[in-house]
């Protein structure tokens, strides 16, 4: 069966419509990589609700799924040829890249850095398959204490892993997040919260407004600076032989970063930039020649595009087993979801099994047309470099206005986009990460009504809680986290120094 | 503004939202223990939740503001002077270029969205809002020096191609219809 549904999704990939979609969605995804600013996320929540009326679903999943490989893997060429990362995602790629590119090598780094880029979400495909029947399995045991557990348990570490440094303020984002999905109506009860009689407002906050002000806004903002960017390198030959000569010498480092990106994109809300850091510091901690990493070490390249590549199907997986997001990029693709009528979660290989396999596969055609476009237009998205973003911008900010009204046809969803923009500016003035609020924005409504339904059933105690073994293990882990984050373990750790001296 | 006055002000703001939050939390539990509603139990009440994160921003904004007055003598003293200093580094941005900038360019964004759109055809306010704010950025972006009547008509040009290009994506290939 489940050959039969890839041979279906290689069918509805392969048609004429979907193929074009495809390739248009990919390109646009490069070329919004390319340009530091323009998020994966912004390119997917601008792209869904620009697809939103596109007649066939899948046409729209296609395109969905192209613009986020696309996006995560045109960040590497602005981080090898000006330095700057196009996207978060490839930061660690610039360490290695932009001194290679300085040495003349930058079409050699760029290959590099797309083939890898390529192989991370042809192998994260590999997971993609075989983790989601068995989590979605796993999921059918989750009652709705473990479903409350699990969204605590995904802001705390995505708050500690995207703070950089202070796990309050992730945990300040998340919470924030998570009282914004409380205002409408509630489910439960039909309840009015925050609303105070306003119609628009009853019907709850829209994610994608919220996402396309959060990660767009500021950086449209801030392009507006009168500062220029920095000089772009120049683009020289790829050397594919020595190119490939070098992957093929990488494939162990290739495989643990694929391993380190997938089970990063699984953790809920931790992104890409994550995934791609740590398969760099891996990397640099088992090589030989770990001194020359951040001096033009190809092996630097190879696992930082490895890493944030693979983390694609690894936040997937959560998506559609959980439909808990395992990066902020995916926490849109699970609002397309629900938006083009799938119900990702615990019932969707009951459901709707095809979907999953239509997922991987569509993943696969992405990622292959990524790998062919990137190299095949470089010189041209390398060119987008040299666009005033003064001029660009101003057009992004359109569209931003424009995939907002599209959502519901209602200009107040554009007002939530500017207001949330504004809330955007100042998190990144106040070094607050972004991430953490849209996944609390995400988990919000399954946060309170499992909460609600489980207190319900349980007469107001929160005593079953501790007699179930997921939910130990979740709350074991969450008191982990916090304890540690409080810095309670260091402490306490010297204090029995100081005791023993 | 150094972070420990940024952190400070943004402790105090946080602080007086996680306490309007619980206070209209409250509320919200009283409401629904009123008909239509009717919930009495205030375990499974609507403003559960929300009481619940008020509480939780009020504490997070209070271990925010001690982490920043961390290590001083008096943290009265230290939380004042940290305020204090974050009020001056407000009123300091608005004598940085940059900062007048944004903000113009924030309030015209303000003015398009709240007062153009929908109001009048789009082409017509797209085109409006973007030629202004193309001739604005390029005007800011020189050190204040007026863009040529030709270079004013390039931006027009591309006023034009990009707004022709938009409505004919989205109204001719997507069949949407736009604001």
């Amino acid at each position: 069966m489940a050959f039969q549904y890839m041979l279906d999704a290689c069918g509805n990939v392969l048609a004429p419509y979907n193929l074009l979609m495809l390739i248009m969605a990919t390109a646009a995804g490069l070329v919004m990589g390319v340009l530091p600013g323009l998020s994966a996320t912004m390119a997917i929540a601008l792209l869904t609700g620009l697809t939103y009326n596109v007649g066939d679903h899948q046409t729209a999943i296609i395109a969905l799924l192209g613009v986020y490989v696309g996006a995560i893997s045109g960040g590497c060429q602005s981080a090898i040829l000006l330095n700057i990362p196009g996207t978060p995602a490839s930061a660690a790629t610039a360490m290695d890249g932009f001194p290679l590119a300085k040495a003349g090598k930058g079409g050699l780094a760029i290959f590099i850095a797309t083939t890898v880029s390529c192989l991370g979400t042809l192998l994260s495909v590999v997971f993609v398959l075989t983790l989601t029947p068995l989590l979605t399995r796993f999921a059918l045991s989750f009652a709705s204490w473990e479903f409350f557990l699990l969204s605590i348990f995904g802001i705390l570490i995505c708050g500690a892993l995207t703070a950089r440094g202070n796990a309050l303020k992730g945990w300040i984002s998340g919470a924030a997040g998570i009282l914004v999905a409380q205002i409408g109506l509630d489910t439960v009860d039909t309840f009015e919260r925050f609303s105070y009689g306003n119609v628009n407002v009853m019907s709850g906050i829209q994610l994608i407004p919220v996402m396309i002000g959060l990660f767009g806004f500021p950086e449209i903002v801030l392009a507006f600076k009168r500062e220029s960017g920095g000089r772009v390198l120049e683009l020289t030959r790829f050397n594919i032989r020595e190119g490939f000569r070098i992957i093929r010498a990488n494939l162990i480092g290739i495989a643990r970063s694929a391993l380190i990106g997938v089970g990063v994109g699984i953790i809920p809300g931790v992104g890409e930039d994550v995934g791609g850091w740590l398969s760099y510091w891996a990397m640099k901690a088992s090589s030989r020649e770990a001194a020359s990493f951040g001096s033009g070490n190809p092996q630097g390249i190879v696992a930082a595009e490895t890493g944030n590549n693979s983390c694609i199907g690894g936040a997937i997986i959560p998506v559609l087993s959980l439909a808990v997001p395992g990066s902020a990029p995916a926490a849109v693709l699970l609002a397309a979801f629900f938006m083009h009528n799938y119900r990702p979660g615990p019932l969707l290989m009951s459901e709707s099994p095809e979907f999953v396999y239509n997922v991987a596969i569509y993943l696969v055609f992405a990622s292959v047309a990524m790998w062919l476009l990137a190299l095949g237009m470089a010189r041209l998205t390398v060119r987008v470099l040299t666009v005033d973003k003064k001029i660009l911008m101003p057009i992004i900010f359109l569209l931003c206005v424009i995939g907002a009204y599209l959502i519901n046809y209602n200009l107040f969803d554009v007002k939530v986009m500017f207001v949330f923009g504004l809330v955007g500016l100042g998190m990144s003035y106040l070094k607050v990460p972004a991430a953490p609020f849209i996944l609390g924005v995400v988990l919000g409504p399954m946060t309170d009504a499992n909460l609600r339904r489980a207190l319900r059933l349980s007469d107001g105690s929160f005593l079953p809680m501790f007699g179930r073994p997921i939910c130990v293990a979740f709350l074991a882990v969450c008191l982990f986290m916090i304890l540690s984050q409080i810095g309670l373990f260091s402490w306490w750790r010297r204090r029995r120094a100081g005791k023993g001296n | 503004m150094d972070t420990k006055s940024r952190d400070s002000a943004f402790g105090v703001v946080l602080f007086g939202i996680g306490v309007f939050v619980t206070a209209e939390s409250l509320r919200m539990i009283h409401v629904a223990t009123l008909p239509p509603f009717q919930i009495t139990d205030l375990i499974v009440t609507p403003g559960l939740l929300p009481c619940i994160l008020g509480l939780f921003l009020a504490f997070f904004s209070l271990l925010l503001l001690i982490e920043t007055v961390k290590g001083a003598g008096s943290p009265g003293k230290a939380l004042a002077e940290n305020l204090k200093t974050a009020w001056r580094g407000i009123l300091a941005a608005f004598g940085d270029p940059d900062f007048r900038i944004m903000l113009a360019g924030v309030a015209w964004m303000f003015v398009y969205i709240f007062f153009i759109l929908g109001e009048i055809p789009f082409w017509l306010g797209a085109s409006g809002f973007l030629l202004i704010l193309f001739v604005f950025l390029r005007f800011t972006g020189r050190g204040m020096g007026f863009p040529a009547v030709r270079e004013i008509g390039t931006l027009a040009l591309v006023t034009a191609g990009s707004v022709i290009l938009i409505m004919a994506l989205f109204q001719g290939v997507f069949k949407t219809t736009l604001p």
